[in-house]
């Protein structure tokens, strides 16, 4: 197992070399090691190379957080964007754009406010879905205020000017357009909170059995729970700020890892991180080489390859009681 | 040095779902709780488990309040398995029952011996490496005991178990292998209490009986002989039922009508 994490991260990197020879001009990442001219070097050092960056980071970020999702709430079909995490960071987001520019700095500004936004997302969802006591209840409560989020990024789009509603698009959409080393830096803030993740493993495993059972052995989980949805609440708020909503990235990574590995989440975890960042790396590619010179938005790209996979979940489940 | 239950009640909103419930187990007893749908059986498993707290009365397990408890400790002395399964993912079966040690902070070598041992004693040691999901209801029912078991293998006295309905899918051999080992349990010094459906399992391995009605009122508690007779079974189930005895146990069996 540990040889196939190994392996996959050794994909990964030549996937990276590999978008960073791709593009409108005939550029070799070699021009990262030696400079040929300034220009060349200017298109990978300030174009490329960050946007490869943060499509990784990106990706690695919410399939994780995908998998936390999932296994706290005992459900392989859970996502943050499916339980309206993502929906809340948008409609924070598209708030600050339309109505806050003025606040501090553009970047971390509006990385904090779709923090707020995806918390207070998850606040709702739990508060709903638990007074069901189910988890179609929690699913159903997510479906709402994605509803209501959506419509509210509407709203904001009727009042803000051309230059705002750009901005706010490029968020309902998804896409790594504005990819530069502030963002990336931002996400680098992902880090400390994908590390914790990674220690928590053990006690999703357990979580999976059910929250009584989970009480049983041990684990005080209404604080494990509080810890998980904080953690997932960020990662998703920073990358929604960054790129807007990647869907369907946080369901299906950990999906296909789990369906490949059959495994605990102490290889689930990390797996979901470099295919999660590998995922969204390549579908990004796909979408600035596909209509180049124009690109089409990664989040649909990733919403195309997603949606039918995610019906064939449905479907392949037999037992349609579980959802 | 016993599991106590002293004038317990607990209700929802208004609705009153257990009534000054009193009984104490000691170490090395196997008490069956028995009763109609909607008893409140679990709730009562629940209560002495810890997992809720009683509006009134109190709990004490060995001296302890098990819901006052911190969970890890609780985890150390307790093993519960309540109704129905929700795990929906594809763990290896031997992975499962591994959970079941994870409040120990004990060598890997002394887990997988435990996990091996608990396997055997639930006739699961040939499904060890399949995936949980493959499994039918009765097999992933026998898994999830094993778990629990594989918690409180190895302890003793001052332990308890919890088990809900554990027969659930269980076919007639494996309900029998199942109450045996619970009886060779509590022989070892743990507190053993199990809510079951079938009364003559019940007659025939229970060392106390607690029978609860359909108002969650303690209609009787003592031994099987002194608490399933015909006239409270008339009472609390509305069945009518006799007694005989038994060619191969010396306890009677009931014949219902």
């Amino acid at each position: 197992m540990k040889s196939a994490l190994f392996s996959a991260l050794i994909m990964l990197i030549f996937f990276m070399l590999l978008a960073l020879n791709l593009g409108e001009s005939q550029l070799s990442f070699t021009s990262l090691l030696w400079q040929e001219d300034a220009v060349a070097r200017m298109i990978m050092t300030e174009v490329r190379l960050p946007r490869v960056l943060l499509s990784v980071l990106v990706g690695a970020g919410v399939a994780t957080s995908g998998a936390l999702i999932q296994g706290l709430f005992r459900n392989p079909l859970a996502d943050p964007a499916l339980i309206g995490v993502s929906g809340g960071a948008a409609l924070f987001a598209s708030l600050y754009i339309v109505l806050g520019t003025g606040i501090g700095f553009y970047g971390f500004g509006l990385a904090l406010s779709a923090f707020v936004g995806s918390l207070l997302a998850t606040w709702l969802v739990l508060l709903i879905g638990d007074r069901g006591g189910r988890i179609s209840g929690m699913l159903l409560a997510g479906i709402a205020v994605n509803a209501v989020s959506l419509s509210g990024v509407g709203i904001l789009s009727l009042l803000a000017t051309d230059q705002q509603l750009r901005s706010v698009t490029f968020w309902a959409l998804g896409s790594f357009n504005h990819a530069d080393w502030q963002s990336v830096l931002i996400a680098l803030c992902m880090l400390p909170a994908l590390l914790r993740i990674l220690f928590l493993a053990r006690r999703l495993d357990i979580m999976t059995l059910g929250d009584l059972e989970a009480g049983h052995l041990g684990i005080e989980v209404p604080r494990l729970r509080l810890e998980a949805i904080l953690l997932a609440a960020l990662i998703t708020g920073i990358a929604v700020s960054l790129c807007g909503v990647i869907a369907f990235v946080g369901l299906i990574v950990p999906h296909l890892v789990r369906m490949a590995s059959k495994a605990r989440h102490e290889i689930v975890l990390p797996g979901s991180m470099i295919v999660g960042g590998m995922l969204v790396l390549l579908a990004d590619t796909v979408s600035r080489q596909l209509f180049s010179p124009s690109q089409i938005p990664v989040g649909i790209v990733t919403a195309l390859i997603g949606g039918p996979f995610f019906i064939y979940l449905i479907v392949k489940k037999d037992s349609g009681d579980r959802l | 040095m016993s599991l106590k239950l002293a004038k317990v009640s607990y209700c929802i909103g208004e609705k009153r779902l257990l009534q000054d419930i009193s009984f104490e187990v000691r170490a090395g007893e196997l008490v069956i709780i028995l009763g109609p749908n909607g008893a409140g059986k679990s709730t009562l498993l629940h209560l002495a488990g810890g997992d809720y707290q009683p509006d009134e009365g109190e709990v004490r397990q060995f001296g302890f309040d098990p819901f006052v408890l911190a969970r890890s400790q609780r985890a150390m002395r307790m093993g519960f398995l309540p109704q129905g399964n929700r795990l929906d993912f594809p763990y290896k079966v031997k992975e499962v029952v591994r959970f079941g040690r994870s409040p120990f902070m004990v060598s890997e070598k002394n887990n997988k011996r435990v996990v091996a041992e608990v396997l055997l004693a639930m006739a699961l040691e040939e499904l060890a490496e399949r995936d949980y999901l493959t499994l039918s209801g009765g097999e992933r029912q026998r898994v999830q005991i094993a778990r629990v078991l594989a918690q409180i293998w190895g302890l003793s006295e001052g332990t308890c178990l919890f088990l809900d309905e554990p027969l659930t899918s269980l076919d007639l051999a494996h309900q029998l292998m199942l109450m045996r080992l619970l009886k060779a349990l509590a022989d070892r010094g743990l507190c053993v209490s199990v809510v079951l459906h079938d009364l003559n399992l019940a007659m025939r391995f229970g060392d106390l009986i607690a029978l609860l009605d359909k108002s969650g009122e303690l209609a009787g508690f003592g031994t099987p002989a002194e608490v399933l007779t015909p006239q409270a079974i008339q009472t609390v189930f509305s069945v009518r039922a006799t007694l005989q005895t038994s060619k191969t146990s010396e306890r009677p069996v009931l014949i219902f009508e």
